[in-house]
């Protein structure tokens, strides 16, 4: 072989090397661009700061409802990132949390231990998996994440989910690991969001706006669980792993109406596990903080936020206390925090306008970053009990309130209800024009009324009276020129 | 192993770079390791049936080449040996021919002969048999059977070497799906393996490239809607059907192209050249023109150890025409143990009979009428004709069974709803707008290819002699186009995120 032959095959193989990279290069723009955004916005703030975050949140969407970063950040300058998951069974918050701590060394994480119970690895709809791991990239962690969540995943059904909206996607490593081999199909689908993901603004939480009644709580046993399940060795594991690192660890169990009997076994296993370990264990279960009556979101597993405040406020107070944590803010290091908080605020004040109905705008309003000022325009409202509960909660002193109350203003502590004596021989619900049965909510940053966030009209739709002309059936007050409501 | 899985595009590339670096004497060897890697990835025991195949074929060589060579020193009568041969020759058919025969056509048979008895009303309890039935078998059953026939006529060696033998039969790329190559061809190019060479080597690369775009981006979508019409045709009559059967010429077109022609890339990056299995069929003036075009190497197969045995045109034509008949009935067969597959062999055949008989007719009336057979109108309108009646025979292809073939015929001819073109209820059969006119964008491109590949311009050698840096962006955007439009991977659902209730 002569030279010219070795400089033509090195020629050649720089060629083909320099099509490779060229390749791959292409593939990566092409897998970025496809990708569902769903994780690269639920995790984009983290990554953006990853190292400054002092506290991680793990579990299922109970603490993605029902944990704040950016309330934590404003009432106590805590800097953290909530990486709850959709039907993350505890195996996956573990791998979340080991690819989470490949980025960030936090000083505290805090494990919320619902489905302590569970065999599964992770969750059969892989949907729900890949929310959870698509934005980390591609590493050892995630391989191994990878590798050991699909071995003996604990479901039976290998080949798909077996829920009714389940997803139809085949479990694979491949799919895990690249995922353009899942989201190719997806380029008929492309729109503005590939282009321009939008981060999560709640720093990973998810707010659930509604309110549900709840539904009756089962007694609790007292018993524990017996048999070592998947989900505790896992919670297990993820304790020495960060107490190998240094970081404390704080068990916790968010509250909803506890239906079952085996739920209440895992909240009380927990304890044990919480001694065994010398770790703290905040059971929310076994506090008074949320009102279910307010604050759920459905009858039986998510809060909403006004439920929401309450557990991060009290969260937050109770790492101050017991962790050496340091309030950031005034630190310029952190002046980023104060610009998206002001962003978060800013969608909350937003999402005030979007809310149909009086009782669901209360209960965002059960916020203490907002006051307001109630015109009553038809005493109807107030026969709603759920509205006088939230006007409670929020610090009304509601045996002051009557079908006389024309105005109820509320900023903190300062509470001030007005009453306007009806006319004698006058019906104040009837025959009214319809204007002056509106009532009129303004609602201004708390300590600041003149700096307006919202104001908002409701009217009761329709009311219906007996023979006597007694009032029967009132509806929820709705926004006036938005959607009717279904009546009680 | 598949050619579109992970797979394979781990297997091929490892098995290529061993193959060049390995001493030429082992070269072999390590194919024929790979090639049963390869075909034991579906399922390991069928190799036994493989091996089982080659070692009867191989024997029959050897044992021919025996038997002339003691006849030559004995000098026996030539007929004698021939004879002997011709035993070898048939224990070789009867011994492969029966395994296929078990495998594929066993339940076929007995419900045939159900049905034979029944019409004579005896009823017969033949239990069902259920064999799995094994990859490729068909195919290189009859590339197995063709050594022989080449043996026993003299056009090739008997090949002594029982590994290099083995490697013919089984050789990967063409394995399971074609061509059925010649032992003349393929056997002879396994003895004298080549040299690495790039250009041969980037050639084949394209045509793999060619071959994923036929068989993932097109077939496999195209599947989509032919499945939904004609698995559903009870609820998609009329123009539904019509629309199923012209979007099934092409599917089945693209998945047989796509795979041979990725089977003949992937040999030609190791110095192999297979035969050409499809040549732009569907610019074929005339159904006997399409099958000089379509599945060249089956075609061939029945032309050179079916109809040429059986007489071929030599006897008369109507002995012609029986050949015809036997040869495209039992090409039906080949394709699948089914009434309905040997009805559309029977009418391929049919076409041609008559074609050939109505030839006189039609010369006539065409100089009669005055008609400019030379003009390109002409030639749209035979190519449209020929598609067409092709159109029709495939009818029996996709159907399910006689009974349903009969239904969608009935329904193409009698339902009236061509509405459902103009209407967007073609974009209910699985594939959403965008999707749907995506595939029929790369419809139009096949076609394009392929008019060109009829005029002789051979876009593959344009490209290949264009600059690298044309090239480099030809493959990139070859390879990304591929992998995003081809249906691959673990699956996806847009309607799938709703997590809410959890």
């Amino acid at each position: 072989m002569d030279r010219q032959d070795v400089k033509r095959i090195i020629i050649r193989i720089a060629g083909a090397a320099v099509a490779v990279c060229v390749l791959i290069a292409a593939l990566y723009s092409v897998t970025s661009l496809l990708e569902r955004k769903e994780s690269e916005e639920k995790y984009g703030k983290f990554f953006e700061h990853a190292s400054d975050m002092d506290v991680l949140f793990l579990g299922t969407s109970h603490v993605l409802n029902s944990v704040f970063p950016m309330e934590l950040w404003k009432d106590y300058g805590i800097t953290s990132y909530n990486m709850g998951g959709h039907a993350n069974q505890i195996p996956t918050s573990y791998w979340v949390m080991m690819n989470a701590l490949d980025y960030s060394d936090p000083k505290v994480v805090v494990i919320d231990c619902y489905s302590l119970a569970s065999n599964l690895k992770v969750f059969d709809d892989f949907e729900y998996v890949h929310l959870s791991f698509d934005a980390f990239p591609l590493s050892i962690t995630k391989m191994k994440a990878v590798n050991d969540l699909l071995f003996n995943p604990g479901y039976a059904n290998s080949a798909g989910a077996t829920g009714a909206d389940g997803s139809k996607e085949k479990h694979t490593r491949l799919g895990l690991l690249w995922d353009y081999s899942v989201y190719h199909s997806r380029w008929s689908d492309i729109g503005q969001r590939d282009f321009e993901p939008e981060f999560s603004k709640e720093y990973g939480a998810e707010s659930r706006i509604q309110i549900a009644e709840p539904s009756d709580p089962a007694e609790n046993p007292g018993t524990t669980l017996e048999e070592m399940t998947v989900g505790r060795i896992y919670l297990e594991a993820m304790i020495e792993e960060c107490k190998s690192r240094g970081i404390d660890v704080l068990l916790t169990y968010i509250p909803y109406p506890v239906t079952g009997e085996s739920t209440w076994v895992d909240i009380n296993t927990v304890y044990e596990i919480a001694e065994s370990h010398d770790v703290k264990y905040l059971d929310y279960l076994a506090l008074d903080i949320v009102d279910y009556d307010t604050d759920c979101y459905d009858p039986a597993s998510h809060l909403n936020p006004s439920g929401a405040f309450k557990v991060t406020d009290y969260m937050g107070k109770y790492l101050l206390e017991n962790y050496n944590l340091t309030d950031h803010r005034g630190d310029e290091r952190y002046a980023y925090w104060d610009e998206d908080y002001n962003v978060y605020r800013q969608m909350k004040d937003e999402r005030l306008s979007e809310q149909n109905d009086l009782n669901t705008y209360l209960m965002l309003l059960e916020d203490d970053d907002y006051g307001f000022d109630i015109k009553i325009g038809d005493a109807g409202i107030l026969s709603d009990s759920t509205t006088l509960h939230l006007l409670e909660n929020k610090g009304a002193d509601v045996s002051k309130i009557s079908a006389d109350t024309s105005r109820i203003h509320i900023d903190g502590d300062v509470c001030e209800i007005e009453n306007e004596a009806s006319k004698e021989g006058e019906d104040r619900d009837r025959d009214e024009d319809p204007e002056e049965k509106k009532t009129v909510v303004t609602v201004f940053h708390s300590g600041n009324e003149d700096d307006t966030v919202d104001v908002s009209e409701f009217a009761v739709p329709y009311v219906t009276y007996d023979a006597e002309g007694q009032t029967l059936m009132t509806s929820v007050a709705v926004r006036v020129g938005g959607e009717e409501t279904d009546g009680e | 192993m598949l050619f579109n899985s992970i797979d394979f595009l781990i297997f091929f590339p490892v098995v290529v770079l061993i193959y060049f670096i390995i001493p030429k004497k082992i070269k072999y060897i390590w194919l024929l390791v790979a090639s049963y890697y390869f075909y034991m990835g579906w399922n390991a025991k069928y190799a036994i049936l493989l091996f089982f195949s080659t070692f009867v074929t191989y024997l029959s060589g050897v044992a021919m080449a025996s038997v002339a060579a003691r006849g030559e020193e004995s000098g026996a009568d030539e007929r004698l040996v021939i004879r002997r041969k011709k035993i070898i020759v048939a224990i070789s058919f009867i011994l492969n021919l029966g395994i296929l025969f078990i495998f594929k056509y066993l339940d076929f048979a007995c419900d045939l002969l159900a049905l034979v008895f029944g019409s004579a009303g005896i009823a017969l309890n033949i239990p069902r048999f259920d064999i799995l039935l094994p990859v490729g078998i068909s195919f290189y059953t009859f590339q197995a059977l063709s050594y022989t026939m080449d043996v026993y006529r003299g056009e090739i060696y008997a090949e002594k070497n029982f590994l290099r033998y083995a490697l013919y039969v089984s050789f990967f790329p063409q394995l399971v799906a074609g061509p059925i190559e010649r032992s003349k061809n393929l056997l002879k190019q396994l003895a004298v393996p080549t040299r690495f060479d790039y250009a041969r080597a980037r050639d084949g690369l394209y045509q793999m490239l060619w071959g994923y775009f036929l068989k993932i981006v097109l077939a496999d979508r195209v599947a989509v809607v032919v499945d939904a019409i004609y698995d559903g045709y009870e609820i998609y009559p009329g123009w539904y059907l019509i629309v199923g059967t012209v979007l099934f010429a092409f599917q089945v077109y693209c998945d047989f192209a796509g795979y041979s022609t990725i089977a003949i890339g992937a040999a030609k990056i190791l110095g192999i050249d297979l035969m050409e299995n499809f040549n732009a069929p569907y610019t074929s003036m005339s159904i006997s023109e399409l099958w000089r075009r379509w599945h060249i190497s089956l075609t061939t197969w029945f032309r050179d150890y079916v109809y040429i045995p059986l007489g071929g045109s030599r006897k008369g034509r109507l002995r012609k025409d029986i050949n015809i008949m036997i040869v495209f009935l039992v090409s039906g067969l080949w394709h699948g143990a089914g009434m309905h597959y040997v009805a559309w062999g029977g009418i391929n055949g049919l076409y041609q009979v008559i074609g050939e008989r109505l030839k006189p007719l039609r010369t006539k009336t065409a100089s009669v009428l005055r008609v400019k057979t030379e003009t390109l109108s002409f030639k749209l309108y035979k190519v449209l004709a020929t598609f067409l009646l092709t159109l029709f025979s495939d009818i029996f292809f996709r159907a399910n069974d006689m009974k349903a073939a009969g239904a969608i015929i009935a329904s193409v001819f009698t339902a009236h709803n061509p509405w459902i073109l103009f209407d967007g209820s073609l974009y209910t059969l699985g594939l959403g707008p965008s999707e749907f006119r995506f595939m029929l964008l790369c419809i139009a491109v096949l076609i394009f290819a392929d008019i060109m590949k009829r005029m002789g311009v051979c876009i593959r050698t344009i490209i290949g002699e264009q600059g690298y840096v044309f090239r480099l962006l030809v493959l990139v955007f070859g390879v990304v186009f591929i992998l995003t439009f081809g249906i691959w991977g673990p699956g996806y659902d847009a309607n799938n995120f709703i997590y809410f209730q959890f």
